[in-house]
């Protein structure tokens, strides 16, 4: 039986945040896919308060919220470290973990919506990618500095889930921005090669978003 | 060289207070500077540059923001004195779970309770019980969330209970008479001197709500 076992579904970009950091450890899992209009009852056991995706199972223990899931697993299986660990240090990551969950629903609101909602949505993303290009990078390559840490993993959704946002909604957010460090942060996190051999199918996430934004607009 | 410790801050901030705690928790010495919301300090905006928020704790001249990771933080550096977080990761995760649960509904709930009326209002008092509920039952029969002492989610949790009197009078109803666990549990949290200290008087936030709704011309 594994001893690890994740249940998500394709493509969440939080179900990615935690392949990709048990993948940086070296950690064998298993993936238990949940379909989310049909919710098993597995995952109303596990995550009764949210019912939400992803939930990590270690030893038979549930953990919820992608995040918390990282800083767990990041606890448990300390090698190939993705936290600093000078308390200072560690304060700022999280700061900037915080910020990219509590701004990247913008993108998502870009997604979803249209009219005066789609128009603050855009300018609410755009807004958080100022944020990250001016106060977040610096001269760094990455959030973590040579190599990737959980900030990077943070705000994996900008490098890879945006672009699809952006060709689904025809909204040129990184352009439009002009962000030359964070466009150049997305190529490199990008060619990570953890990042790069764990990547949904690009053909198929723009169909299903694109399929997923006409259901969303026609129910309004 | 003795530790320079600086939290900016702001009476009735339920944020400001988790940090106040912590600090007295641990008996960590440091100089409590009042924002003005309306005019903050420049010190404010450039130690907060991005949220432009209080609280902030200023150590050593290094700003760090955000409520949590400021608990984490003061947690990390002063390890060994009145530990919040347990010393298990499993744990831990749980206590991070319920800490960010709070943050997620506790605040906003409470915000729709004294800022709408009607049935958003209703809506909102439901839902906050609900929470409430919740958290009872990850209490259990335990004296604190912490266990037998003072842990992470009380500390994050207790200061929302400085704003229940305000909750209470806005929406009509008695928290008491629906999470009387949760009452008696913070109750036994303001036995202790460093949550005492740190919460202001319930009348005294009322006070503050009433002003508010005025400026806001809410009814």
């Amino acid at each position: 039986m594994a001893e690890v076992k994740l249940l998500a579904a394709w493509p969440s970009p939080f179900y990615y945040r935690v392949v990709w950091a048990l993948k940086l450890k070296g950690i064998a899992y298993e993936f238990i896919e949940e379909d989310l209009a049909n919710k098993s009852p597995l995952l109303l056991q596990y995550n009764p308060v949210h019912k939400k995706i992803p939930v990590l199972l270690h030893r038979g223990k549930p953990i919820c919220e992608s995040m918390i899931i990282l800083e767990y697993i990041e606890e448990i299986w300390p090698q190939n470290s993705l936290l600093p660990s000078y308390p200072y240090d560690k304060a700022i990551a999280r700061f900037w973990i915080k910020f990219a969950d509590e701004k990247s629903p913008a993108i998502w609101m870009v997604f979803r919506t249209n009219g005066e909602e789609h128009e603050k949505a855009v300018k609410d993303s755009l807004e958080m990618l100022k944020t990250i290009e001016e106060h977040a990078l610096g001269e760094k390559k990455f959030f973590g500095g040579d190599k990737i840490n959980m900030v990077d993993i943070a705000f994996g959704q900008l490098a890879y889930w945006l672009p699809v946002i952006e060709d689904v909604t025809g909204v040129k957010l990184l352009e439009a921005g002009n962000f030359p460090r964070l466009q150049t942060w997305i190529k490199n996190f990008k060619q990570v090669p953890i990042i790069k051999e764990n990547l949904p199918d690009r053909d198929e996430m723009f169909a299903f978003f694109k399929r997923r934004r006409e259901m969303t607009l026609a129910s309004k | 060289m003795a530790d320079e410790l600086v939290l900016l801050d702001f009476w009735p901030s339920p944020f400001g207070m988790r940090v106040r705690i912590a600090l007295a928790e641990k008996g960590i010495k440091h100089e409590y500077r009042e924002e003005d919301l309306r005019n903050k300090s420049a010190l404010l905006l450039q130690m907060n540059p991005v949220h432009k928020k209080i609280p902030v704790l200023i150590h050593n001249g290094k700003p760090v923001c955000e409520s949590l990771i400021q608990v984490q933080y003061i947690d990390e550096v002063w390890h060994d004195q009145a530990p919040l977080l347990p010393s298990d990761p499993y744990q831990r995760a749980i206590a991070r779970f319920w800490a960010d649960f709070v943050d997620k509904k506790i605040y906003e709930l409470g915000r729709k309770i004294w800022t709408t009326k009607g049935e958003e209002q209703e809506t909102g008092k439901k839902e906050f019980i609900e929470c409430l509920k919740l958290l009872e039952g990850e209490l259990g029969d335990k004296p604190y969330f912490g266990g037998e002492n003072l842990g992470y989610v009380d500390v994050v949790l207790v200061p929302f209970y400085s704003w229940f009197l305000a909750y209470e009078k806005c929406g009509n109803f008695s928290i008491e008479a629906e999470c009387p666990k949760l009452i008696a549990w913070a109750q036994r949290c303001l036995q202790k001197e460093s949550v005492s200290k740190s919460l202001p008087d319930q009348e005294k936030v009322y006070g503050f709500v009433l002003q508010l709704k005025k400026i806001f011309g809410i009814e």
